[in-house]
């Protein structure tokens, strides 16, 4: 009894001190649990920082707004000088558009190998106020067309990096209000470009392009002032630091570059890890049906002056820029609010954001609705300050739960999910539009709205278990790291508390699995355990939807399954593991593939394969469809002849065949394994399994019931009852 | 591969961004010799229409082969846009291959069955306005007047444009 006491108390104790560096790392990362907003100047104070980086980035966007708000207000003027239809104006913007939508993808690769964002955004700055100044020399269509897709690639950089540098480039217990100033100077810049297309078409008399050009000038020189900015590397404050403190409180000593060698994701295999953040998806989907609300809102609303108030290009400008005016100052507002809010609880922005959204198109509605422009004027200015905020909150959010590496990428993915819902909105407006009307239409935005609303809202019971398992990484990295700078000992494959889902059916449950060095071991369940599954999740076939897989101490959960052999994994498949339609020694070529041109070592390992099952050689120019299921298992195990991998993975290997045939392949496996690599081995049959291994898993509903010596794996009639019991007892003694 | 691919897509656009761009003869203040007397912006007018102006600083003296940018004629588009930039009244028939083979062509009756009257007084009267798309509401119309030197060449970007509505004509 006091044994078990004993065991419950350390098992406490280790939940306690988890808690408490989840804790500390969640103060790290900003969220501190308490709803106070530190004031921003001693902060910026204690790390030496100013708020050049807020300002030369919020200049960047303020100015990026320019050419797109300014060819929006000048549109029948450039139509008119051209000679061109609306239509070919909006097939133009169209295509703007579509760069707009690919174009922060590019962006993120292009900043993912090297600490150059700051230098992207410089670049892409200056090229979009040079776009600007050019569009009033453009002619024709097709230079009208290339000056509007060359601005559409260059804001790009605007969509998928300014919001991470600035995380990046403050302390999180600043950060929604950094992204709420950086929206509002963004705001500031809808005000502006109307404005100053007024003044230049105005009191200077320029024409269209003169205004393009004044604007092109003054882009410029706005640009210009953001030389200075520079990145300080992802994650500075938040995911780095907290690796540094880690390192730090394990071994008293500064961190070195340790996380260095881990291996790195390739740029695909980021954005398919990011889409199995739940929040991320979540948000993605939100973010879609903000698209369907949001573009076709600022398309529409400008009809809706026109035809319903009679409002011409002038009084337009100066409607647009009130209610944006308006949402400057509710962004000053939300603030220091909506860090206090982060603070104590990132989901309760994620709530904020949603209600905020529902109570915008509620006012969307009755502005469209409302019998007095007083009215109007009041719903829509709420309506656009309410939606600005939501910015600052849902990027907060959003950034935070990811690795600071790939946030350019996750700002490039949402951006994009917003864009395709605004084509959708597009279209369903016009065809609302059409049937009751300007005012019906505007106002059935409500529906896309409230449903955006309730996602966001959703989303908020994932985001702190996301923000943990991030957390969960990077402890678990810097322990590894910790370890390997002492030199202790790591198994070659660790899986730590997998989970796996086929869509929504989970069938991995928290699973932990170790492999070590020229170690063989058996991977037992029932039929429908999760033991192929976890197969599939080590050789890279499927991803986990939490949890880590490490090879050699290095995080290759993510990583794709091609580039995972030639780190020396190897799966056989169960089943028929051949391609049928080839012959055998196509097969055996197919399988060197990964050997690259190779030819002589190819040959040579064919040979080997051919030693080992003389079948093989027999049978050499048949169809695998054709060979008996025992030669195709040789065929299939072949490939570990020929891969020579450090791990082997094989799955059901005596699935259906004779006695005679199994203890050959058996035999087989034993020589591989004696030749030093490792093997794991899935089997329904405990008895040939365990006659091969001492060490031994037990799966049972996706959940890891055993983990020890075989001969223990026999004692327990609980786990074996159900399928092996009596032929594996009898098999042993 | 892709990258260059991408480097040779964003040359070509750059390049014809650039090809497209042209410095000279472009207008960036706005041109005010040109004011409209009749009809006023976007009122409804009724049939027959004058279209009236004055002007400054340019001598409507008709097509008298000069190439000087101060005098020549003025060109009234109606409900189309004007020929771009340095282009002639040819331009007018550029996509009909029968007036292309016509060296007399496009006359005077040729344009103005296509809404372009050539003229060296201040004014333009219309029996006619061309037919509209088909709507709710007033018919939207337009007018352009650009000005022409003495072979009919444009001069400039300077275009004043003024629109005006009519009472919706039914389609039978």
């Amino acid at each position: 009894m006091t044994a078990v006491l004993d065991g419950a108390s350390v098992l406490d104790a280790d939940a306690a001190t988890k808690a408490a560096r989840h804790a500390a790392a969640r103060a790290t990362l900003g969220v501190s649990g308490t709803a106070d907003s530190p004031p921003l100047r001693p902060i910026l104070k204690e790390h030496g920082l100013t708020a050049y980086p807020l300002v030369a980035l919020g200049l960047l966007g303020l100015v990026d707004l320019f050419q797109t708000e300014a060819f929006t207000i000048l549109t029948p003027e450039v139509s008119r000088a051209l000679g061109l239809s609306l239509g070919a104006i909006a097939g133009a913007r169209t295509l703007a558009f579509l760069a707009i939508i690919l174009a922060p993808l590019p962006m993120a690769r292009l900043a993912q190998s090297r600490g150059r964002r700051a230098l992207i955004c410089i670049v892409t700055g200056i090229a979009w106020s040079v776009i600007t100044l050019f569009t009033g020399f453009v002619t024709s269509l097709l230079a009208l067309i290339a000056v509007l897709v060359l601005d559409g690639i260059s804001t790009g950089s605007a969509t998928a990096l300014h919001a991470p540098l600035l995380v990046d480039s403050y302390p999180p217990q600043a950060r929604v209000r950094v992204l709420s100033g950086y929206t509002a100077m963004k705001a500031a810049g809808l005000v502006a470009a109307p404005t100053l297309v007024a003044l230049l078409a105005g009191p200077f008399d320029l024409t269209w392009r003169g205004v393009f050009v004044g604007l092109g000038l003054f882009s410029t020189g706005t640009s210009l002032l953001a030389l200075g900015l520079k990145d300080p590397g992802p994650g500075r404050f938040d995911t780095e630091a907290l690796r540094a403190e880690e390192h730090e409180q394990l071994t008293g000593e500064h961190l070195e570059a340790l996380s260095a060698a881990q291996v790195e994701l390739g740029f695909f295999e980021i954005l398919r890890r990011i889409l199995l953040i739940p929040t991320v998806k979540r948000l993605a989907v939100g973010y879609t049906a903000i698209g369907v609300l949001l573009v076709p809102f600022g398309i529409f609303l400008s009809t809706f002056l026109d035809q319903r108030w009679n409002l011409g290009p002038g009084p337009r400008g100066a409607f647009f820029a009130g209610i944006q005016a308006a949402s400057v100052l509710a962004l000053v507002l939300f603030g220091s609010r909506g860090e206090k809010m982060f603070r104590l609880d990132p989901g309760r922005v994620l709530v904020f954001c949603g209600w905020a959204l529902v109570a915008a198109v509620t006012c969307v509605a009755a502005g469209a609705l409302a019998p007095f422009f007083v009215l109007t004027c009041v719903f829509f200015g709420l309506a656009q300050s309410l939606i600005a905020v939501l910015t600052p909150g849902l990027t907060a959010s959003l950034l935070s739960i990811m690795d600071a590496r790939y946030r350019p990428h996750a700002a490039a993915v949402v951006g994009m999910f917003a864009a395709g819902g605004s084509i959708l909105g597009v279209l369903l407006l016009t065809g609302i539009d059409r049937r009751i009307g300007i005012s019906g239409a505007l106002a059935s935005l409500a529906v896309p709205g409230v449903v955006a609303g309730l996602i966001i809202r959703s989303a908020a019971k994932l985001i702190g278990p996301d923000l943990d398992r991030m957390i969960d990484e990077v402890l678990e990295s810097e322990d590894i790291a910790v370890i390997k700078a002492r030199g202790g000992h790591l198994p070659m494959l660790s899986c730590q508390g997998v989970d796996f889902s086929y869509g929504q059916l989970q069938v991995l449950f928290d699973v932990d699995f170790t492999v070590d060095d020229g170690e063989m071991v058996a991977l037992l369940g029932t039929n429908g355990a999760g033991k192929s599954t976890l197969l599939k999740v080590v050789s890279g076939i499927g991803l986990p939807s939490r949890g880590s897989v490490r090879f050699r101490g290095e995080d290759i959960t993510y990583l794709d399954a091609e580039r995972r052999v030639p780190l020396g994994i190897t799966q056989v498949p169960g089943g028929r593991a051949v391609f049928g339609s080839l012959d055998v020694v196509e097969n055996l070529r197919a399988f060197g593939y990964s050997l690259g041109r190779d030819r002589k070592r190819i040959e040579e390992s064919i040979e080997l394969c051919f030693e080992a099952f003389p079948r093989l050689k027999e049978r050499r120019t048949s169809l695998a469809a054709n060979l008996s299921g025992g030669e195709q298992q040789m065929v299939g195990l072949s490939k570990a002849l020929i891969l020579q991998p450090q791990l082997l993975l094989i799955d059901e290997l005596s699935l259906g065949l004779a006695p005679v045939i199994v203890g050959q392949l058996l035999e087989m496996v034993r020589r591989i394994n004696a030749g030093g690599t490792a093997v794991v081995l899935v089997e329904q049959s405990v008895n040939i399994a365990l006659s091969l291994v001492d060490h031994a898993y037990f799966m049972e509903k996706g959940e890891m019931r055993f983990d020890g010596p075989a001969q223990q794996l026999l004692e327990r009639d609980d786990l074996l009852r159900a399928v092996f019991l009596e032929g594996a007892s009898k098999a042993q003694s | 591969m892709r990258l260059r691919t991408a480097r040779a897509g964003l040359a070509v656009l750059c390049l014809v961004a650039a090809a497209g761009c042209q410095a000279g003869q472009l207008q960036f203040k706005n041109d005010h010799r040109l004011s409209f007397v009749s009809p006023q912006a976007r009122h409804r007018v009724t049939m027959p229409l004058t279209i009236s102006w004055t002007m400054k600083d340019f001598d409507a003296v008709g097509l008298d082969g000069s190439r000087d940018k101060g005098r020549g004629v003025f060109a009234v588009f109606v409900d189309r846009a004007p020929m771009p930039v340095g282009k002639d009244l040819r331009w007018v028939g550029h996509k009909d291959t029968s007036c292309k083979r016509d060296p007399r062509c496009p006359d005077a009756k040729y344009l103005a069955d296509r809404g372009v009257l050539v003229t060296t007084e201040t004014s333009v009267t219309l029996d006619v306005l061309p037919s509209a798309p088909d709507g709710a509401g007033d018919e939207q119309h337009y007018v352009n007047v650009v000005l022409l030197d003495g072979t009919g060449h444009r001069i400039g970007e300077s275009a004043w444009y003024r629109p005006f509505t009519s009472k919706r004509r039914s389609s039978s």
